[in-house]
């Protein structure tokens, strides 16, 4: 019940978590500026690795996963065609990666152990309390749930934006997050009640 | 907390979870030049991925693709004595420059797989039939042509159409020759293509040659449900299967032999796979349809049908025959029979509801009818006065699970059900429905208040149009969730029907 007594005033204030990065970077990294892909990677790191674990759902093949993308994306600076949208292509690049990445262990694997979030425990960087909502993305949404939130959240894409990069209907997606976005308010409600019990 | 708020705690959770690996991403730059022309990429220096086991060279049909290169060139392609660009593809894929006389000017991997191929090999100055046999023969002893990957494209650029015809034409028989040397029957696909810019340009974005990309192209433009990316990671014989299975004719293309089905279980097992799971017989399942599908790049069929009422949807490993994902949905009874009428008692079925109860597979899941079961007693609702109900399979962490939701009176109940014990993982349910004990409405202030209040919030005067009017009782509250759009902004608001106090707010660009 927490919840109800928050006020809306971050909600509103709050602007996009991930500003989208400025274009113009990309044009510089064809040039072979370091300097530009350096701000570039500190501007969508997070995004970038955010997405490839929702897919991965397992963070050393996450890290690889965003290593090559920036590899990836330095040399395909030069083919990129300002359309204002240069996070959806560089999130193209991570998708791409990563799916490439599952078919590799879905040929090499068993299902399970594809399919296995391992226990989180000590995987992180940083401390337990400080992942509550992402251990709880990751533990409860479904594939397409926690790859919707983790774009909407942390690429800062528009639902139309998620639909496209996706290949999903936009009410899927739209229907799809707020079912995800429900579960991960009660199961946080839930972790709050318990907190305050004890 | 609100949805902005648990989407803000999440991105800061992520940024702080996120790895540094910003001075090898610099260092790794730094060592591979910047591809300024051309669809070649240079091969970098990324971690090697293990092959796939399938080494074994068995007599199984290789189907060959050949492309002709058209009068049309992006870029200057073919110059500096260059005649004629050949490229092969299997899954390695190798770009050669050739010239007049047929003498290999230049060979290059256009990927990881064709760096292996090349390996310590000097092509340069060899004539064009030793080359090819020199690469048709490492794609054979390394297992890229085998009972899986057995497929190899063969693109022929020429500005002069009728020689590129003409190579063309040698080369395929020359491979096909090669191939059957070494026992395995080759299926030859030939076709005539022009490279345009956007076919450079995809080929440079999936690292595949041009030739790959044209025959992409064509099946992403003639069925909607690929996807170029999922496909450019296929090889030949996967997308000249798919192309079979989806009946999607190959325009201007000639073909010869027959693509290999040799790797896959076949769409007759996926559909007993799939019936002996939902205990449908070829007598009583309507509708079936069954196709070669591609997911995440992986090679599924996808199998269709409705049995009792209920449609049945299955995704199939197509190597492995395992069920990898499946879903039934029970269609909602008509209006007239009202909302509390069970789905299972739907009209047309003369059968009763508990269908695949006993699973045909070598699993030993429950069938969704045991599952949703387990659901209704452990939340205390009878089958009969449930509604909207829905059962899906999925693995989630590992574990076989059944996800069962249902409404009863008012209240929404979503389950998880171990598929194979029964048990109840995770289960929650949230109430739509009024609360006993509590006044009538009538401090309400009314759909007119809210959409008022709302307005008066996005500083909107006048008749705003609302996609959304919703009064529901979310945890035993009196809500109002609205939705509306002025101005290009979203609008989406949920207000506590009794005091007005907003209880979210979010608002977004609609660009």
């Amino acid at each position: 019940m927490f919840f109800f007594c928050m006020t809306s005033t971050i909600a509103e204030t709050a602007a996009r978590f991930a500003p989208a990065p400025d274009e113009a970077l990309l044009a510089e990294i064809a040039q072979g500026s370091e300097e530009a892909l350096r701000t570039l990677y500190v501007e969508t790191s997070p995004a970038v690795y955010g997405f490839a674990l929702s897919i991965l759902k397992n963070v050393h093949d996450a890290e690889d996963v965003m290593q090559e993308t920036y590899l990836r994306l330095s040399k395909a600076a030069a083919g990129y065609r300002p359309e204002g949208k240069p996070m959806a292509w560089i999130l193209a690049i991570v998708r791409n990666l990563a799916r490439m990445r599952l078919r590799e262990a879905g040929r090499l694997c068993s299902p399970e152990s594809m399919e296995g979030w391992s226990e989180p425990a000590d995987i992180f960087h940083g401390g337990s309390d400080d992942r509550l909502v992402l251990e709880a993305a990751m533990r409860l949404l479904t594939d397409e749930e926690r790859q919707i939130v983790m774009l909407h959240a942390v690429s800062g894409l528009k639902h139309r934006e998620i639909a496209g990069l996706l290949e999903q209907p936009l009410s899927t997606v739209l229907s799809r997050y707020h079912r995800a976005l429900g579960k991960l308010r009660r199961e946080l409600a839930g972790a709050a009640g318990e907190k305050s019990r004890n | 907390m609100k949805k902005r708020e648990i989407e803000q705690r999440l991105a800061e959770e992520v940024k702080a979870a996120t790895p540094d690996v910003l001075e090898n991403v610099l260092a790794g730059a730094k060592g591979q030049k910047t591809e300024k022309d051309g669809n070649i990429a240079e091969i970098t220096a990324l971690p090697k991925r293990p092959r796939s086991p399938w080494k074994a060279l068995v007599a199984a049909a290789a189907a060959v693709a050949v492309v002709a290169g058209g009068t049309l060139f992006a870029y200057n392609r073919i110059s500096n004595g260059v005649d004629s660009i050949v490229q092969l593809d299997v899954n390695p894929s190798v770009e050669m420059k050739v010239n007049s006389a047929e003498k290999v000017l230049s060979a290059q991997a256009l990927n990881e797989d064709a760096q292996k191929i090349l390996g310590d090999m000097d092509l340069k100055g060899a004539s064009l039939d030793v080359a090819l046999n020199a690469l048709i023969g490492s794609m054979l002893r390394n297992g890229y042509i085998d009972d899986l990957a057995n497929s190899i494209l063969i693109t022929v650029e020429n500005k002069d159409s009728a020689k590129g015809a003409q190579l063309q034409e040698k080369l395929s028989s020359e491979v096909e020759r090669l191939l059957q040397d070494s026992q395995v029957n080759g299926a030859v696909l030939s076709q005539t293509t022009a490279a345009d810019d956007e076919l450079t340009r995809l080929a440079q974005e999936y690292n595949i040659s041009v030739g790959k990309a044209a025959l992409v192209r064509q099946l992403v433009a003639a069925d909607s449900m690929l996807d170029f990316a999922s496909l450019a990671k296929l090889p030949i014989n996967d997308l000249n299967l798919l192309a079979s299975s989806r009946q999607i004719a190959l325009d201007g293309v000639s073909s010869s032999g027959q693509a290999s089905s040799g790797a896959y279980i076949g769409e007759d097992k996926a559909k007993e796979i799939a019936f002996g799971e939902a205990g449908a017989t070829d007598a009583t399942a309507t509708r079936v349809e069954i196709s070669l599908d591609c997911d995440d790049g992986r090679m599924l069929y996808e199998v269709d049908f409705w049995l009792n009422g209920s449609e049945y949807e299955y995704e199939i490993d197509a190597s492995t025959g395992e069920v990898w994902k499946w879903e039934r949905d029970d269609k909602t009874p008509p209006a007239s029979t009202g909302s509390t009428t069970s789905p299972s008692s739907g009209a047309g079925s003369t059968t009763s509801g508990t269908t695949g109860s006993q699973p045909g597979n070598s699993t030993d899941f429950l069938s969704p009818e045991e599952a949703l079961n387990a659901a209704l007693s452990h939340a205390g609702v009878s089958s009969q006065t449930a509604y909207d109900k829905n059962v899906d399979f999925d693995y989630d962490d590992g574990v076989p699970e059944y996800e069962v939701e249902f409404r009863n009176d008012g209240v929404e109940y979503e389950y998880k059900i171990h598929a194979e014990t029964g048990a109840v993982l995770h289960w929650e349910s949230e109430d739509h429905s009024r609360p006993a004990g509590t006044t009538a409405d009538s401090q309400e202030i009314g759909v007119d208040k809210a959409k008022e209040l709302a307005l008066a919030r996005a500083g909107l005067t006048g008749d705003v149009p609302f996609q959304k009017i919703e009064r529901e009782y979310d945890d035993g509250r009196l809500v109002y969730q609205l939705e509306f759009r002025a101005n290009g902004v979203e609008y989406e608001c949920e207000i506590d029907a009794m005091s007005g106090a907003f209880l979210d707010w979010e608002s977004e660009r609609d660009d």
